[in-house]
């Protein structure tokens, strides 16, 4: 019996429609759109049974507000204007409601759909005209388990929530993460994911975000860590004036899969997107940026710009990318840009020119490369943070 | 002669020309002087038929027939040239290629023959000689890649190609060192003739030095205020636009 | 398939009746019934007094075909097709059906083909109008006819080289386009009745752009053409498809396969101007065209170029491929499509590197106009095996009124750190400035479009052998003279 089998069987009384969705379409594989260049094997052959801690082992949070073990939150601390609502509570807020109610019905939702079915969510409030910072941890403690923490988070009008979240993990696992977020009017939502697990776990996150009029997302997010790491971003534009502002990430090593895939809505005017990414592959690691700006009809006005680079550093190494737009509205500003390639050799010729040993100019080269994806991270603490895993991520020689 | 009369124009709900009335005789150079937001550019827009307008009362006149009622290619066929302020570029289209399609449909138009290769060659290469534009230039895309300069270069210089009755020059002087300044006013000055008239918008009494205008208009507030010599620009000059003009400025 | 005109086959239902199945060989018939089975097959190929071992492949490919579902991952809508209501072999149309002189054609069509300068005997053959069989061309094809064989170059119908060159056939056909590739090349391979072979000899350059004098004798080339290129070693061929007049066909399906081959040092220009009949307004009527053309750069140093200009056919499905097996080969694709009235089209190009040092460039070119939906979809993949590999691709998007749409589906995967590949991408519009700019300067409003439109599609444009590019540049000026206001 393999994991997927004995999910399957646990599942098979589960009459809800997103538990069908994930029983219809299992794990996607390659033919689904979404799902194209990461393979999801690893997590299909794994033969460990099925099993989630039924409830938190800790109590502790450490440095964080809010830490999830193995799924299950631990609040810790809470600033001023934030609330954390009871399942009951929820209910009577007819945004959380929603997100406690969705149904995914597309198949490349089905692992969203599996963990909605599987988790109890952490309702999150944040008051109007408040602006709050919380620090949150995922943490998979239990061996050969699946975690499903589960986000649902309601920025109220014109208030500013900074959520900075680190995954990692103490033994295989498998974390499938759904965090569901809704921006209210002139709202802001600055997001910072870093995903550092063991090398022996998969990390698959689904964050999907509704955002109103006037209101502004900063996205940051970086894969390090796991065998494999995807981390799908899906927003609607439900309102006109909404700035978004995403830097993303990958970094590959061994036979890791490295993937961020991004959708973007534009379904009202005048919305400025900028959606960055940066793959660094060595090893036989692969990188995989998908991005998608769909324009609709109205959305005239509209100014989105991708760019997406990826260096690879290795003759086993891979980088795949698809840059993707589809527009129905003509008086937009639309563009894509995406390159591959290795470093440049004049710039290393020119480093060791000038007396640096040659690991150390490519190392310089690929600390620049990043160094223009974190530079765009507004707050420098977690800025900080993110630099120094990257800095052992290329020192270390990584076999995996 | 080109008569503009009590002429009202609005941009949505806004009347940005408020009654505004002004002719040029054969042969002269008018210049139009005013702040920001007088109407200026409205005003050029609007003789040469831009969408966008709507004329509310009044009437403009080129020799005599109004041309409220053309599009804005009929009212190039008659003669009228407007040298843009920000000339706007064309990807992918050679300017030579975008001349000669330019001259021969005004050519057609007005029942001439198309030229053939050797005359329209000969009649560019003396303007580009005129306002020393390199040969090279004019295998480039329409304004793509032209400094300011060569950008108002290339107005003038499809100025001296089309050969225009009236032209309506609109800051041209905007973004432009003295050297170009008098290459541009020099091609201008070139072209003054008895039976072709010119309207000079600027913001600055500079140009005036170099292309010496027969009457001089100060417009605000969708009107003109104020009319005169050359003189009347050096004194607006030296005094601002409030102290000549007073409120309406 | 609803567009079918009944008034055409209507004298062959008459005697084929509902006879579908069973259908017995009997090639006195001059066309076979409605309907796809083996003894259609056997029917067509013995019609072409084929070759035993062509027969069993074209059987081969419709077994492949019964096994494959139509490829669905094209932005793409369309009714299901009903392959067993399509007419496989027919006999040329008899002239009498036609006009009997241009008076009697659409004057619309009469128009458009005035605007692109075509003479008027062209127009007529153009139209369908039924002329003597001896017009001008025919001489001057001989005489080209003549130079071509000097120069050893074979340029035949495909079916003449099966049974004059049975070796190279084998040898090549299908080895491009695998019978497996799709459903449609299948169902080609099945089927096909028509198409060109060429063959240039090693070191020859062709004398001539292959197929501007033949256009008028190519055009009833059907539905199912097949096109097998091969050019040997340090040979070049410049090979001219279609035609920019808008041609009357009856057949909605069309399904091409073309197969280049270039082997060293061989360099193969494959340029195509598609204007078939595009549907009316709401998207009815209009041709089907799902083709597939790819090329093997096989041989080291090998060259091949893909030009196309698109504007006609309600669907178009198409992706003239390269693959780059051969060191230091090369492959370029430039294209420029037009989308209007409810036109769909879903093109681009898959550049495939595994020799060292290949190099490929795609410049792709969409302008959206109307209703019409407008996908480029390309692949560029960068095997571990092609070390020193380069990519440049440029695709821009144009979009003309609201109702249109642009879309750009590119996927880049790279398996080797030794490459570089680079991806660009933009949308504009004509906008209202450059609009007044040019129409100051005394141009129409038509001209001011055509000019922007061909300033847009320059860098494909200026690729084209000279007198298809002028006829390019008028075509998209009339395509789009009606959908800008």
């Amino acid at each position: 019996m393999t994991l997927i089998d004995t999910l399957k069987s646990t599942l098979a009384d589960d009459t809800s429609a997103n538990a069908k969705l994930f029983l219809d379409n299992g794990i996607p594989t390659p033919k689904i759109e979404k799902w194209h260049y990461t393979n999801l094997n690893n997590i299909m052959r794994t033969t460990w049974p099925f099993q989630k801690a039924s409830h938190a082992s800790q109590q502790s949070c450490g440095e964080s507000d809010i830490r999830f073990f193995d799924g299950h939150a631990t609040v810790c601390s809470v600033p001023d204007g934030v609330t954390i609502l009871a399942e009951r509570e929820a209910s009577a807020h007819p945004i959380l409601q929603s997100m406690r109610t969705q149904e995914f019905s597309k198949r490349d939702e089905s692992l969203a759909a599996l963990s909605h079915s599987q988790s109890t969510p952490l309702f999150i409030l944040v008051d109007k005209k408040v602006e709050a910072t919380l620090v949150l941890e995922n943490f998979s403690m239990l061996k050969e388990s699946v975690n499903f923490p589960h986000l649902c988070i309601a920025v109220t009008e014109a208030a500013s929530l900074t959520l900075s979240s680190h995954s990692h993990s103490a033994g295989e696992a498998w974390s499938n993460i759904l965090t569901q977020i809704h921006i209210a009017n002139d709202a802001s939502l600055t997001l910072m994911n870093l995903q550092n697990e063991r090398k022996d776990t998969a990390h698959t996150s689904h964050t999907f975000i509704q955002a109103e009029e006037g209101s502004a997302l900063n996205i940051y997010g970086m894969n390090i860590g796991g065998s494999l790491g995807r981390q799908t971003i899906d927003i609607d534009l439900n309102g006109k004036n909404i700035q978004t502002n995403i830097a993303a990430a990958n970094l590959a090593d061994g036979k890791q899969t490295q993937d961020f895939t991004i959708h973007m809505n534009h379904n009202h005017p005048s919305c400025d997107t900028n959606v960055f990414s940066r793959n660094v592959c060595r090893g036989r690691g692969q990188s995989v940026f998908q991005g998608k700006f769909y324009v609709a009809q109205q959305a005239q006005q509209t100014d989105a710009e991708m760019s997406c680079k990826s260096l690879l550093l290795s003759d086993r190494a891979r980088a795949d990318s698809k840059p993707e737009l589809e527009i129905y509205a003509d008086d937009v500003k639309c563009g894509h840009g995406a390159t591959v390639g290795t470093l440049d050799s004049e710039s290393l010729f020119y480093l060791m020119a000038r007396g640096v040993p040659r690991k150390d100019a490519e190392n310089l080269l690929v600390e620049g490369f990043i160094e223009e994806m974190l530079t765009r991270i507004p707050d420098d603490a977690t800025a900080k943070i993110w630099r120094a895993h990257f800095a052992a991520w290329l020192a270390a020689t990584y076999e995996g | 002669m080109i008569e503009i009369k009590n002429l009202h124009a609005r941009v949505d709900d806004k009347e940005i020309l408020k009654g505004l009335s002004l002719t040029i005789p054969n042969g002269e150079v008018h210049a139009i002087m005013g702040p920001n937001g007088a109407g200026k550019s409205t005003l050029a827009n609007v003789i040469s038929g831009k969408d966008g307008y709507e004329i509310t009362e009044g009437d403009i006149l080129f020799h005599g027939q109004s041309v409220l009622e053309m599009e804005p290619e009929e009212r190039a066929h008659l003669g009228l040239f407007l040298a843009f302020q920000y000339p706007v570029e064309i990807p992918g289209v050679n300017s030579m290629t975008f001349l000669r399609t330019a001259l021969n449909a005004k050519r057609k138009a007005n029942g001439e023959a198309e030229l053939d290769g050797a005359e329209f060659l000969r009649i560019v290469k003396t303007a580009m000689k005129n306002l020393k534009i390199k040969d090279d230039f004019l295998k480039r895309s329409v304004n793509v890649g032209f400094s300011g300069g060569e950008k108002k270069r290339f107005e003038i210089l499809q100025m001296q190609v089309l050969s225009p009755t009236f032209a309506v020059l609109d800051e041209t002087d905007s973004g432009l060192d003295i050297d170009a300044l008098k290459v541009v006013a020099e091609g201008v000055n070139m072209l003054r003739d008895p039976s072709r008239s010119f309207l000079v918008i600027t913001h600055y009494q500079r140009l005036l030095d170099y292309i010496e205008p027969d009457v001089v208009h100060i417009l605000a507030d969708g009107k003109i205020q104020k009319t005169g010599d050359k003189n009347l620009a050096l004194e607006l000059e030296e005094k601002g636009y409030d102290a000549v003009i007073g409120d309406a400025a | 398939m609803p567009a079918m005109s009944n008034d055409t086959y209507g004298s062959k239902e008459a005697t084929s009746g509902d006879y579908q199945y069973g259908f017995a060989t009997d090639i006195e018939m001059e066309y076979a019934p409605k309907g796809l089975n083996e003894d259609i097959i056997r029917f067509i190929s013995a019609k072409k007094n084929e070759p035993e071992w062509m027969l069993e492949w074209r059987l081969k490919s419709y077994k492949i075909w019964k096994s494959k579902a139509e490829p669905k991952w094209a932005m793409v809508d369309y009714p299901p097709i009903d392959f067993n209501d399509i007419y496989y072999y027919a006999a040329p149309k008899s002239q009498e059906d036609g006009p009997k002189s241009l008076d009697e054609v659409d004057p619309e069509l009469l128009r458009t083909y005035e605007k692109l300068g075509i003479p008027l005997h062209e127009q007529e053959i153009l139209a369908g109008v039924a002329v003597d069989a001896v017009f001008d061309s025919v001489s001057v094809a001989t005489t080209f006819k003549d130079k071509l064989a000097e120069a050893g170059v074979i340029f035949c119908p495909i079916s003449e080289a099966i049974q004059e060159h049975p070796e190279l056939i084998q040898k090549y056909l299908g080895s491009v386009v695998p019978q497996t590739d799709n459903a449609y090349a299948a169902l080609n391979g099945a089927v096909f009745t028509d198409g060109s072979f060429v063959y240039i000899p090693e070191g020859v350059r062709c004398p001539m752009e292959l197929s501007t004098y033949f256009r008028i004798n190519a055009l009833n080339t059907g539905q199912f053409e097949r096109t097998l290129i091969i050019a040997d070693k340090g040979s070049y061929v410049s090979y001219l498809e279609g035609c920019t007049a808008p041609m009357r066909d009856e057949n909605q399906l069309h399904a091409a396969v073309v197969e280049l081959v270039a082997l060293d040092d061989a360099e193969i220009k494959y340029s195509t101007v598609q204007n078939w009949y595009p549907g009316n307004e709401e998207g009815k009527g209009g041709i089907y065209n799902f083709v597939t053309k790819r090329a093997d750069c096989i041989g080291k140093n090998s060259k091949v170029t893909w030009i196309q200009v698109e504007t006609g056919s309600a669907i178009t499905w198409k992706y003239p491929s390269c693959i780059l097996t051969g060191d230091g080969s090369s492959g370029k694709f430039l294209s420029v499509a037009v989308t209007r009235l409810k036109q769909q089209a879903d093109t681009g190009s898959k550049m495939i590197h595994i020799g060292k040092n290949t190099k490929s460039t795609i410049i792709s070119k969409g302008i959206s106009a109307e209703r019409g939906e407008n996908t480029y979809r390309g692949r560029v993949a960068v095997m571990n095996s092609a070390k020193g590999a380069r990519n440049y691709t440029q695709c821009d998007s144009m979009l003309i009124g609201n109702n249109c749409a642009a879309h750009t589906v590119p996927y880049i995967d790279v398996k080797t750190s030794d490459a570089q590949v680079e991806h660009e991408a933009t949308t504009s519009k004509i906008s209202e400035e450059q609009m007044f700019y040019l129409r100051q300067r005394g141009m129409t409003e038509e001209d001011a479009v055509s000019m922007i439109v061909n300033g847009f599609a320059k860098d494909v444009l200026q690729e084209l052998p000279m007198e298809f590019a002028v006829e390019a540049q008028k075509l998209l000026g009339i395509t789009l003279e009606n959908s800008v206001g």
